[in-house]
């Protein structure tokens, strides 16, 4: 995957004065944090299904090599045919030989992650076949070319205005003058126009939600309908997945299901929850001749082998991304990353290397949010924290702050001079401010202070006040 | 080769966490032989009016519709009269369900088959639900094409009463008792509501890529 982490600083500084992308980011806060709060209420045993959720991914991963076997054994068994691919290099070549052995001219795409992680897209094209996504959100950034900015509403930092422009840009054949204002609008002429590709395309590639060990199961979970056109009407249907999607049973996804839209989208259940196992049948009525599945490794058994193999239980719900205040105040694409927020800040230097990625794991208040709304209880804090000493320790870069931290190391191994230089700096500081109580600005922390005032110390420190007996 | 690599790596970081394959197998087997007991929400009535008022209520939260009839011979009329007060009008494409074909559907267009495109109004008969969220379960077939659930602009869902579960877990026995060795099929749908999108500006809109109007009518007894 293109990795443009290494430019967050100024990504992010950019993204604080895009006032259309903050825009963007509050309709986010009203409709998916408010959305997730509501349905929790209504739900007494959420609590416990996350705590069963929790245990289900954890058993799982611990188990990971049985699960994928039995899943292979069982979607052998129903038709289908599994390809293990190490990298994305090994899927997407896996990928071109079925399209091509299947005279592929048009591929139709469910959203998938994992096809973003693998630039499918660019791949296919530069074999001459056309992928066309067919999400709403999916199909308007890939109109844009622009990598998704959240992982389950990949165009949320776009305002209905961009949307009609891309539309006016590529939609050449329509009237020019035809009225695109509103939504309704937009998703009319996105309907006809899709449903046209969905109608002529050879293959269609989805994502999974899930793979089901005990049934040889994929899943696919979507509001619009979208993956299911895909899945049902071409010839061929590929399903790409990453290792950790496995789970044991049918059960077991019914469980994950209930905490999953819930906390994405705030909804009780996404619309279309659907189970694929192997390709139609001989009698059915319609369905796809054939079916494969890419299993991609793409560092998932690295992840495994070090410090952050919890992470591997994430389900992509994005409500870590929907409540993180950092991710709430720049939005998706300063992270530079396919996957932002806090779960992609953990996967995206343990998949790409931390050197490429080391600004990410600091993107963060650790303030502890993404834990507290997590579906299956990650501890995203503590892995972030796993990553700043993987950094600290392998000398990752970021001078300035290794500078700071080596002098207040300094300081804090000598008692006495540690209470000199706070005992300097806090006369100062209330001596600077005690009129007012706070300030507007500090020389050198103009950054910080631009956006909140700095609250002005008393004039002592609290050992200083209690040498002189001062205790109340 | 790629496979043996892969799990062999992994078998390697699960075997460095003090676990070993053979651990591991007998973990599997025992938790398949003594699965936990799923946490399943109360909320569905047991009774089953009760039931199928939850299930209308939830179905209705995501924006469906719904009825409920006595029995099949009812069906036409409460078809027409739907499609009459919402002003659908043109032919019905239906599953070529037995439970379907033996009803007298004049003066309503009715064909039955396959799923086209210029489908305008879909006829699906529901295989199981679930009362906790309003979800349909359909199971794909020699009579159940699943593209006339996606297709058409309005899908009309019967359910008949006795496959309506309270739960998830319920649904799914419903359905493994109906196809036994064939569960389960290529394709399974939980369907709940009508498609949707949020996609531009966060507002919903419906109707995106599959039907924009789903009308559920409930069927006293087991119907099929």
């Amino acid at each position: 995957m293109s990795l443009r982490a290494n430019n967050f600083p100024a990504n992010a500084r950019a993204a604080l004065g895009d006032t259309q992308l903050q825009e963007a980011l509050e309709r986010l806060r009203g409709g998916f944090v408010e959305g997730r709060r509501q349905v929790v209420a209504k739900l007494p045993e959420f609590d416990d299904l996350r705590g069963r959720a929790a245990e289900i991914r954890r058993h799982t991963i611990a188990h990971l090599d049985q699960y994928l076997v039995q899943f292979e054994e069982r979607a052998t068994a129903a038709g289908g045919i599994v390809h293990w691919c190490r990298n994305a290099a090994e899927a997407r070549g896996a990928i071109l030989e079925i399209c091509q052995a299947a005279d592929a001219r048009l591929v139709t795409k469910g959203k998938s992650m994992i096809g973003e992680e693998i630039e499918i897209n660019d791949y296919l094209e530069a074999n001459g076949i056309e992928p066309v996504e067919t999400d709403l959100g999916e199909y308007i950034i890939q109109l844009r070319r622009e990598l998704p900015s959240h992982i389950i509403a990949p165009a949320t930092h776009l305002s209905k205005q961009q949307v009609a422009e891309s539309f006016q840009e590529h939609h050449t054949d329509l009237d020019a003058a035809r009225p695109l204002a509103e939504p309704e609008a937009l998703l009319a002429e996105a309907r006809t126009l899709l449903r046209q590709k969905f109608l002529d395309a050879d293959v269609g590639i989805t994502g999974a939600n899930f793979l089901i060990a005990e049934t040889g199961t994929s899943v696919i979970v979507t509001n619009e309908g979208n993956g299911d056109l895909t899945q049902t009407l071409p010839r061929v249907h590929i399903v790409i997945a990453s290792l950790e999607k496995v789970v044991p049973s049918l059960d077991d996804a019914a469980t994950l299901l209930r905490v999953l839209a819930r906390s994405a989208t705030g909804q009780e259940i996404s619309a279309y929850t659907t189970f694929s196992t192997g390709p139609k049948r001989a009698s059915d009525m319609d369905g796809p001749e054939a079916y494969h599945v890419i299993l991609l490794d793409n560092g998932r058994t690295d992840i495994l082998a070090g410090d952050n193999a919890e992470i591997l239980g994430c389900i992509r719900c994005g409500a870590c991304l929907n409540h993180c205040p950092v991710y709430g105040a720049i939005g998706g694409h300063a992270y530079g990353t396919v996957y932002p927020g806090p779960m992609g800040s953990v996967l995206t230097p343990a998949l790409n290397g931390l050197p490429s990625a080391h600004h990410l794991p600091q993107a963060s208040s650790l303030c502890g949010r993404c834990e507290e709304v997590c579906p299956v209880r990650l501890p995203l804090p503590k892995m972030l924290r796993n990553l700043r000493f993987q950094a600290a320790e392998t000398g990752a870069p970021g001078g300035f702050g290794r500078l700071l931290v080596a002098l207040w190391a300094l300081a804090a191994r000598r008692p006495w001079l540690y209470h000199f230089g706070t005992g300097i700096s806090l006369s100062w500081l209330a001596a600077r401010g005690r009129k007012k109580g706070f300030f507007r600005a500090i020389p050198g922390l103009g950054a910080w202070t631009s956006r909140r005032d700095f609250p002005a110390p008393e004039g002592r420190s609290f050992m200083s006040q209690w040498k002189s007996g001062r205790r109340s | 080769m790629s496979r043996d690599q892969i799990l062999a790596r992994i078998g390697a970081a699960l075997d460095a966490t003090g676990s070993s394959i053979a651990e591991r197998h007998a973990g599997v087997a025992m938790r398949r032989a003594a699965p936990p007991a799923p946490i399943i929400p109360v909320r569905a009535p047991s009774d089953i009016n009760g039931r199928a008022d939850y299930f209308r209520a939830r179905a209705e939260e995501t924006s469906a519709t719904t009825d409920r009839i006595a029995g099949f011979p009812g069906l036409p009329a409460a078809i027409a009269a739907y499609l009459d007060k919402y002003d659908r009008t043109g032919a019905i494409k239906a599953q070529p369900r037995a439970a379907f074909s033996d009803l007298d559907w004049a003066p309503l267009r009715v064909a039955f088959g396959p799923a086209n495109d210029t489908d305008g109004i879909g006829l699906v008969l529901a295989d199981g639900a679930a009362a906790e969220t309003g979800t349909l379960l359909m199971m794909s077939g020699s009579d159940a094409p699943t593209a006339l659930n996606f297709l058409p602009e309005t899908l009309i869902a019967v359910l008949p009463l006795a496959r309506l579960a309270g739960d998830y877990e319920g649904a799914w026995s419903v359905l493994r008792n109906a196809s036994g060795n064939e569960f389960p099929t290529r394709t399974v749908n939980w369907i709940s509501g009508p498609s949707r999108s949020a996609d531009i500006e966060q507002r919903v809109l419906m109707g995106v890529h599959g039907p924009r109007n789903l009308h559920i009518i409930l069927v006293d007894g087991d119907g099929a």
